[in-house]
């Protein structure tokens, strides 16, 4: 099967056998040796050795002729691989380079050729595996495919075509990865990824090549424009590497940007996002008139990045007369791209100082003396810039989106080669893809490029603590458990058998409500599963019942399970948010600047679990603010930026519906089959809104308590008290069924359940071992127990007495 | 291996490889001609340095005219300076990278015959 041309193959032959920069490396000593061999001849002429000075020299000129022909080889190369990688080669005029060099090392099977190949043994290296394990644990399956196959190469548009195909056509192959934990698909993208980087980095460093020499700025191309001294005060010319950004998630929006600003008048924009997707569309548009890839009247452009809060700081002058010195300046210099990094607030201060932004800079605005770019979050555009129509009149807004997780790759991609150049870590690609997945999901305040790359940050400084040097996926999620006490990555067994148990642990607590707990560690399994969706919070639950049920208990145990400690429940009443300003007071105010209860806690305490007590009290547009919660895990708070609720399990708890259950309970019928009749129920009596109620995971019925479980509760809580007693004051205290019986009898009530329980065991037991204990009656060692009055006393709610022995 | 790629690279070296070497010549001066902006300067030789210069008062203000005419002149004359400097040494270097070019080529022309020239000599002095 002859499917590449011989001077292609040999070519590639010689790569294989001696690497380029092996070849490098072997010219480098040989012209040490050479120098120093010339140093020799010279020494032993002037030491006399006149026999020997020419057979020196002679071994010179054969050293000579020795690095020319390795320089001739490397050239050779050079050559080849820079027209391979960088387009397409003139010996193979349809196929990929890399997919011609990923089967040309073997003439039989391609798929022997994959995997010999260097850049089929790099794929697998940042998959996580030895190569060389890889070709003999392969191969122990076959290297024929399972039928015949007939291809051209040309039909492999990118590396990852090819490993796609090799798939198909090598069951065992797949058979094997998918035994190693490795994804079709996470196969076909990783050589994507080394293929992309692998050509990206050879032909950086390919300094002979014109499209690399033309990169280089030039002397004297600023002379004849004007300079900016006063300008400089207030911020400074953004310099970044030219790059035509064809790699960029903006690339698109960035040109867009570039018509607008190729306009003959009116050249200004205004874009509108969040603020570091803003900056990197500057930035590639920067890159991008470097690298001389824009309109001609773009060229020669430089961008000064004007820092309002500066100008602002700045009293010398008023801000209208200072603002028209900038633009003077700015227009003067001839080639400057004014750039406001905060256009709303520096029009609301201007405009505040008597004269509209727009009309103040409208000579500037109007023709093309000058170009200015303002910067805008939303919710500042909204409020600020939106209704000024003559300002307007002269932007052209320009919405920039967030680049999503396809668009973000690269750039993470990107910024992991440059991590990994600057600090020795390695990263495998599950590594990166583990980056990606998660950042969103538990960092999740701003974008998810922001995210991605602060997560990678907080990692670096982890692994340098762990000593790793390699990392993977493991690592990842080592660092993510830490950082947030979210079990994640692999289950461990007693993690599993927890997870197993959970019914059992948690009816521990939660007494009686056994169809209440099962649906909750339902949830909570499909959660750690990997099941649930990442773009939701944990788990969303729905707690209906009568008050003193086990509702807020069944909340802290999950928490306890959850996250390892009661603390990360996260509380709001919300019949404090029944108001017209409860939206307000959750979310924060724009006018008034304050921010909300809600943004704060969730910002504060990403993860845990949010607790919604008496949910039905509060305002319709609370509850409309859940219904985007619930299915999306996010809201936006004043300012418009993004508040992530995804690493929160949300449970809203409501005694709405607690007659209906009273009743249902009364007629001996089962809850477990109720939901429907009691949610029915909620949205005639206007209670829930029924698209609000379907977007909960789970909506629970906790059912009134019978005797037994108050029984069962009272011995808890007892048990509790007599564990505390004996650890504190040495003290035995005897649970006798009869206290128990009293404790459920009178400290519940059918109004409020169990909860005033715990209240009347202090008022009650605890405060007649108080007295004991004051009184000198009980001491260090006492054992004490509770027996019924020999006397009726009114005043003693219990009904027992103290008994000392 | 290494004996069958040897008449590979013989074709290679006078072909595509000696074009990419004149290739790499033209590239070099066009850079350096790029890198000094001669055209750009040329076109600007005259014009002011760094835009500096005053504007001319209205009104009929003779002393007030000939002073901006002045100061404006000098900027200029300030731009030819260091823009002619800049010209000059652009084009010595330019010059200089063209006949290196030149001898790149040449010597490109020469590599097998220099090869064979060298081992010949090498041995020569050692088994003489």
């Amino acid at each position: 099967m002859a499917l590449l041309p011989t001077e292609i193959k040999l070519i590639l032959a010689l790569e294989r056998r001696f690497p380029l920069p092996s070849r490098e490396r072997f010219l480098l000593w040989l012209e040490r040796g050479l120098f120093l061999a010339v140093a020799a001849s010279f020494l032993l002429r002037y030491l006399g050795f006149e026999t020997w000075a020419p057979k020196m020299l002679g071994l010179v000129l054969l050293g000579l002729s020795a690095w020319l022909s390795v320089s001739a080889s490397v050239y050779f190369s050079r050559f080849h691989l820079a027209r391979g990688y960088a387009e397409t080669h003139p010996l193979l005029p349809a196929t990929r380079w890399l997919v011609a060099e990923a089967v040309a090392a073997d003439d039989q099977s391609l798929l022997l050729g994959w995997l010999k190949s260097p850049i089929g043994r790099r794929v697998h290296e940042r998959l996580g595996f030895k190569p060389e394990s890889v070709l003999a644990e392969v191969l122990t399956g076959g290297a024929m495919p399972a039928k015949p196959v007939s291809i051209q190469l040309s039909q492999f548009k990118q590396l990852g075509d090819l490993a796609g195909w090799l798939l198909g056509a090598f069951p065992n192959y797949g058979d094997w990865l998918s035994r190693k934990g490795v994804a079709p698909d996470q196969l076909i993208k990783a050589a994507n990824w080394v293929a992309g980087y692998q050509a990206e980095q050879f032909l950086q460093s390919a300094w002979w090549r014109w499209e690399y020499l033309a990169q280089i700025p030039g002397l004297g191309k600023n002379w004849h424009y004007g300079a900016i001294p006063t300008l400089d005060n207030y911020g400074q010319i953004l310099t970044v590497p030219t790059d035509a950004g064809q790699r960029s998630p903006f690339l698109n929006q960035v040109k867009n940007l570039e018509s607008v600003l190729n306009r003959s008048r009116e050249a200004n924009a205004v874009l509108v996002g969040d603020l570091d997707s803003l900056l990197g569309v500057i930035k590639v548009l920067a890159g991008r008139i470097g690298a001389g890839v824009t309109w001609p009247q773009l060229e020669g452009r430089q961008i000064f990045l004007l820092e309002t809060g500066r100008l602002l700081a700045d009293q010398s002058q008023p801000l209208p007369e200072r603002l028209l010195t900038l633009a003077a300046e700015a227009a003067h210099a001839g080639n400057i791209i004014l750039v406001i990094d905060d256009l709303p607030r520096l029009s609301v201060a201007v405009s505040a100082a008597g004269v509209p932004f727009a009309t103040l800079l409208d000579a500037y605005l109007a023709g093309r003396a000058l170009t200015v770019i303002g910067l805008a979050d939303d919710a500042s555009y909204h409020a600020a810039l939106e209704p000024d129509a003559v300002l307007l009149n002269r932007f052209e807004t320009i919405k920039i989106e967030s680049p999503a997780e396809t668009g973000l790759w690269p750039v993470l991609t990107d910024f992991v080669l440059t991590v990994e150049a600057k600090t020795g870590f390695w990263f495998t690609y599950q590594a990166v893809e583990a980056i990606v997945d998660n950042a969103g999901q538990f960092f999740g305040g701003g974008t998810l490029l922001a995210e991605s790359l602060d997560l990678l940050d907080e990692l670096m400084g982890y692994l340098a603590k762990q000593r790793l040097r390699v990392v993977t996926k493991e690592a990842v999620l080592d660092f993510l458990r830490v950082k947030t006490n979210i079990p994640l990555g692999t289950i461990r067994t007693a993690e599993r058998d927890q997870l197993l148990n959970l019914e059992t642990t948690l009816s521990g607590r939660v007494i009686g409500q056994a169809t209440a707990i099962k649906s909750v560690a339902g949830a909570l399994r499909r959660a750690r599963a990997g099941t649930r969706n990442p773009g939701r919070p944990i788990g969303t639950f729905l707690f209906l019942g009568p008050t003193g049920v086990g509702k807020t208990e069944t909340a802290k145990a999950l928490s306890a399970a959850l996250f390892g400690r009661e603390d990360a429940l996260l509380r709001l009443d919300m019949s404090e948010y029944s108001g017209e300003d409860a939206l307000e007071r959750l979310i924060g105010s724009f006018e008034s600047g304050q921010a909300g209860t809600l943004s704060t806690l969730a910002r504060e305490h990403p993860y845990g679990v949010l607790l919604l007590d008496e949910f039905e009290k509060t305002a319709p547009a609370v509850q409309n603010l859940f219904l985007q919660i619930l299915d999306e895990g996010v809201f936006a708070d004043m300012r418009g930026r993004r508040v992530s609720l995804r690493s929160l399990a949300i449970i809203a708890t409501s005694n709405a519906g607690a007659d209906l259950i009273w009743e249902l309970v009364g007629q001996n019928q089962d809850l477990a089959g109720q939901e429907k009749a009691l949610i029915d129920h909620l949205v005639k009596q206007g209670i829930f809104k029924p698209e609000l109620l379907n977007r909960f995971d789970a909506t629970v019925l906790f059912k009134p308590l019978g005797d037994q479980e108050l029984k069962r509760i009272a011995t808890l809580m007892l048990e509790k008290l007599a564990s505390r007693l004996k650890l504190k004051q040495g003290i035995k205290l005897e649970i006798t069924p009869v206290l128990v019986e009293q404790v459920a009898k009178r400290g519940a009530n059918r109004q409020f359940g169990a909860r005033p329980m715990q209240r009347f065991i202090q008022e009650t037991v605890e405060q007649l071992v108080a007295d004991g204990l004051i009184a000198g009656r009980i001491k260090t060692g006492s054992q004490v127990s509770f027996v019924p009055l020999k006397l009726a006393t009114g005043d003693n709610p219990l009904g027992l007495e103290l008994w000392i022995e | 291996m290494i004996v069958r790629i040897v008449p590979n690279y013989i074709l290679w070296h006078y072909t595509l490889g000696l074009a990419a070497a004149t290739a790499f010549g033209f590239h070099l001066v066009r850079f350096l001609i790029n890198f000094f902006s001669l055209g750009l300067l040329a076109k600007t030789l005259f014009a002011p340095w760094r835009r500096l210069g005053e504007t001319y008062a209205q009104g009929l203000q003779p002393n007030a005219w000939f002073e901006t005419l002045i100061v404006n002149t000098l900027m200029r004359l300030v731009g030819v300076i260091i823009r002619l400097s800049l010209i000059v040494i652009g084009l010595i270097v330019s010059g200089l990278a063209a006949c290196l070019a030149l001898v790149v080529v040449v010597l490109w022309l020469a590599v097998p015959i220099l090869f064979i020239g060298l081992i010949v000599g090498g041995l020569f002095l050692i088994f003489d």
